[in-house]
């Protein structure tokens, strides 16, 4: 026996201070004007079942804390309570406590604690105007598989990580190349390319050549000690060159300012309050999300109130995703600013070595105190861009333009200084040749111990890309595969509900797939007027679109709600008109009758055609159909038994309330045309919000039945209660709309007229299984819109 | 076997089938994710990393 709520208790809860609503197991169908506490139940059986409110999330100014509790009642106050069958088990939710499902529910909890069992108007366009993504998103909490999207994320961030290292280190590896080729005078590409150049420098000095760079540092000291004077100054050469070398490498490049400004380019945006206010938020939750995860928290740090873990981290994923695209952006910024970071800090690095080298020279002692000053600068400016990197303030570009000019000016004074030394030692010219080989064999040395770490770095972290890859790869591949086979596992169910909504209808065979080449995206389309492949969102009707969302929600619902008979639909029938609006009746008892539907609306017709379908499938039983006659704030709704309209005009003829009956008649009668002409595609002036009159529908609608319909019994009684209403009708129009002139009118007069009303509406139902009838235009015919009725009623039209 | 798990274990059967691919990493992944821990870029790194490095690749 599933398992099917009893009773439901709320207390302090939205629009509701306190009701109790006994269902014993049935479905409800619960009518109310708008704002008189539907939603409010909705919202409760959400609560209980979730421990939130969707559409009171993800919205600034609005919470559950502040808006969830009756605003007579503090949160404390506010208590759910639902009694299951079979077994009478009750349990509650309240902001302080969640419900713990006994062992026999845990399935039917499993699929209500993802609250995909409830369909607002709101969310019906959810699978169908939005974007591909969110698309997914709407289908993947149904399914179930929203966890998933966060590991995909997650793997595709590792993916685009180290593809952004291995493209860094490949990049510096090229620099290292350009710098090599720029000291060598050729260009080279490959390390077993250095050796022939260098040796290639040397015999042009007429100097020692050597077999491997292994030895370079063996044979420069070699070199070195036959330069003359070298007891007493060999030290000092040493220094004087190792300081000439430092400065032949360029500082601040005009790529580095290039890149910084880049950079800067892409924080900008991201400065103002809002922005920054979001991202800090991605931190909070990414730092919560880990510490709640690996602690397995089970109270909250801050108020030490019990917390639902897998909720909460569930809540948390929810927020980031809505974040992710910031956060992607400050990350892929955070990544492309170390290797500038670590520019910047190799510059300081290099002119701190040079201001030690300069040091014995007193000639410098000035420049040694201009450098002093740029380093700290540096120092400063690149504690600026570590700080920009996290997007609290911008890069300031000029400044280190305007250093780069000082760097150079002071490098050059270094250099001319250090080339003044030597001088001064008296090298000969050979011995100068020495020293610039010497020289030369070092920073082609430096270099390539520089590449090699680098190339070795590169190496394994493309080995992690490739695997970060084939793990990304691998994964997204089966989840769209998996996720596919879903899609066409329900396919045929969306098309039949669609079929059963819209018959003869040119829009069909709608086709649900996962976006080739996009993550995580749902593409939906449609055969429309013979073309396939359509977008639905630009051939279709409002109405269509949201009897589509409807479809493919039920079809979702019926494949992986099965341990839940549980299905909510609020409000969801707006923009359906009447001739539909009964099919998605039949659809609802044809499909679902198993289920415990709980349906609110606005809508009398569509309350009245669900109950004529309850009766049409022998489902009477299995309803309760209630009403809300009126709310207000310290009271919330008052629900009562619903009553046909006809049964409570009868009521009101019997007490003798001329006017309350006659009013309710006349309000009768215009459902009934407006049916009438929906049902017939009656042609009526455009009116807006479809709000019309008895006068505007009256006249058009017998002229109608009489040109379509072809000679028939039921022709000749449907235009004979029109004739019977005719003359009663002006009776109609004295008692609408408070007119003095209601005295003058008997009881007997308001009972014809009603009674006319009555037998209008009857006349078009089916006789068979009570139906309203409906014009089919493709066939032809006039007839019974129940397509499981065994003897419908049917009829030609011309 | 819930539609997760049914992701999961394909996921994994697909990356043994790549014979290059190492199984001690498809081994971790398998325990990352049956121990219902969040993943996150850097616990697939670390994963990554640890079992290249314990093959003496890096």
């Amino acid at each position: 026996m599933s398992v099917k709520i009893k009773k439901i208790n709320i207390r302090a809860f939205r629009g509701i201070p306190e009701i109790e609503l006994s269902l014993e197991g049935k479905s409800l169908l619960l009518r109310g004007e708008n704002g008189t506490g539907k939603s409010s139940l909705v919202d409760a059986v959400e609560f209980f079942f979730t421990g939130k409110v969707s559409h009171l999330e993800g919205v600034r100014g609005l919470s559950l804390q502040r808006h969830g509790p009756h605003r007579n009642f503090k949160p404390d106050n506010v208590n759910i309570g639902i009694t299951f069958d079979p077994g009478e088990v009750y349990l509650e939710r309240s902001f302080m406590s969640a419900p713990f499902p006994p062992q026999e529910l845990h399935d039917y909890f499993a699929v209500t604690q993802k609250g995909t069992f409830i369909l607002r108007r709101s969310q019906l366009l959810a699978f169908i105007m939005t974007q591909p993504a969110d698309r997914f998103r709407a289908i993947g909490s149904i399914i179930g598989i929203d966890p998933l999207d966060s590991i995909e994320l997650e793997m595709m961030g590792l993916r685009d990580q180290l593809e952004g290292k291995t493209k860094s280190k490949q990049s510096q590896i090229q620099n290292l190349f350009q710098e090599l080729s720029s000291i060598l005078g050729e260009n080279v590409t490959q390390l077993d390319g250095i050796v022939p150049r260098l040796n290639k420098k040397l015999e042009e000095a007429s100097l020692p050549q050597i077999n491997s760079l292994e030895e370079a540092e063996t044979h420069a000291e070699e070199m070195l000690a036959t330069v003359k004077k070298k007891v007493e100054s060999s030290d000092k050469v040493k220094q004087i060159n190792e300081t000439l070398d430092a400065t032949k490498t360029p500082f601040i490049t005009e790529k580095l300012i290039t890149e910084l400004n880049s950079l800067n380019e892409r924080i900008r945006p991201l400065l103002p309050e809002e922005i920054k206010r979001n991202l800090s938020l991605v931190n909070l939750f990414e730092n919560g999300r880990d510490v709640i995860a690996r602690e397995r928290m089970m109270t909250c740090p801050l108020c030490e109130q019990p917390i639902e873990t897998e909720d909460l981290l569930s809540k948390i994923e929810g927020r980031l995703r809505t974040l992710r695209d910031l956060s992607d952006e400050a990350s892929q910024i955070r990544e492309l600013s170390v290797p500038l970071i670590d520019s910047l800090k190799g510059v300081s690095k290099r002119l701190e070595l040079i201001t030690t080298k300069i040091e014995p020279f007193d000639e410098l002692l000035d420049t040694r105190g201009e450098l002093q000053k740029v380093i700290a600068f540096l120092e400063a400016y690149t504690g600026e861009v570590t700080s920009a990197k996290d997007l609290k303030n911008e890069i300031r570009i000029q400044d280190i333009t305007q250093r780069k000019e000082k760097i150079n000016e002071l490098i050059n004074v270094v250099s001319a200084k250090c080339s003044e030394q030597l001088e001064a030692i008296g090298l000969t010219e050979a011995e100068k040749k020495v020293l610039e080989a010497v020289r030369l064999i070092e920073q082609v040395k430096s270099k390539t111990e520089e590449i090699r770490k680098i190339s070795s770095e590169l190496n394994a972290a493309k080995r992690h890309h490739e695997r970060a890859a084939k793990i990304y790869g691998a994964f997204s591949e089966t989840k769209k595969a998996k996720i596919q086979d879903i899609y066409d596992s329900i396919q045929e169910d969306i098309r039949t509900f669609f079929t059963e909504l819209h018959p003869n209808d040119p829009h069909k065979n709608i086709e649900l797939t996962v976006a080739l080449g996009r993550r995580a995206s749902t593409e939906l389309k449609i055969e429309s007027f013979g073309r396939s492949g359509e977008d639905p969102r630009a051939l279709a009707s409002e109405g269509h679109l949201d009897s589509l969302g409807l479809c493919i929600f039920l079809a979702f619902v019926k494949k992986f709600n099965e341990n839940c008979p549980l299905i909510i639909l609020d409000d969801v029938v707006t923009t359906i008109d009447s001739n539909h609006r009964e099919r998605i009746a039949q659809l609802l008892l044809a499909e679902f009758a198993g289920n415990q539907l709980l349906i609110t609306t606005h809508d009398g017709i569509w309350c009245e055609q669900l109950i004529a379908t309850q009766r049409a499938y022998g489902y009477e039983g299995n309803f309760k159909n209630m009403v809300i006659i009126d709310w207000d704030k310290d009271r919330g709704p008052r629900i009562i038994p619903y009553k046909p309209r006809w049964e409570k005009i009868q009521d009101k003829l019997n007490d003798g309330d001329k006017t309350g009956a006659g009013n309710d008649g006349r309000t009768y009668l215009e459902a009934t045309l407006k049916e009438i002409v929906e049902s017939m595609l009656v042609p009526v002036a455009s009116r807006n919000l479809g709000k019309y009159e008895v006068p505007e529908m009256f006249d058009p609608t017998e002229k109608r039945l009489k040109d379509l319909l072809k000679d028939s019994e039921f022709k000749t009684t449907v235009l004979s209660k029109f004739q019977e209403l005719r003359l009663t009708m002006f009776m109609g129009n004295l008692l609408s709309h408070d007119n003095i002139q209601i005295e003058e009118v008997s009881m007997e007069e308001v009972k014809s007229f009603c009674n006319a009303v009555h037998n209008l509406y009857k006349a078009f139902l089916c006789p068979n299984c009570g139906s309203f009838v409906s014009y089919f235009r493709d066939l032809k015919i006039v007839r019974c819109s129940n397509p499981r009725c065994d003897t419908p009623l049917e009829v030609k039209t011309k | 076997m819930g539609i997760q798990e049914d992701i999961f274990e394909d996921f994994l059967n697909k990356l043994n089938e790549d014979t290059e691919f190492p199984d001690s990493i498809v081994e971790s992944l398998r325990s990352l994710l049956e121990s219902g821990e969040v993943i996150t870029q850097k616990t697939i790194f670390n994963l990554i990393e640890r079992n290249s490095e314990n093959v003496g690749e890096d």
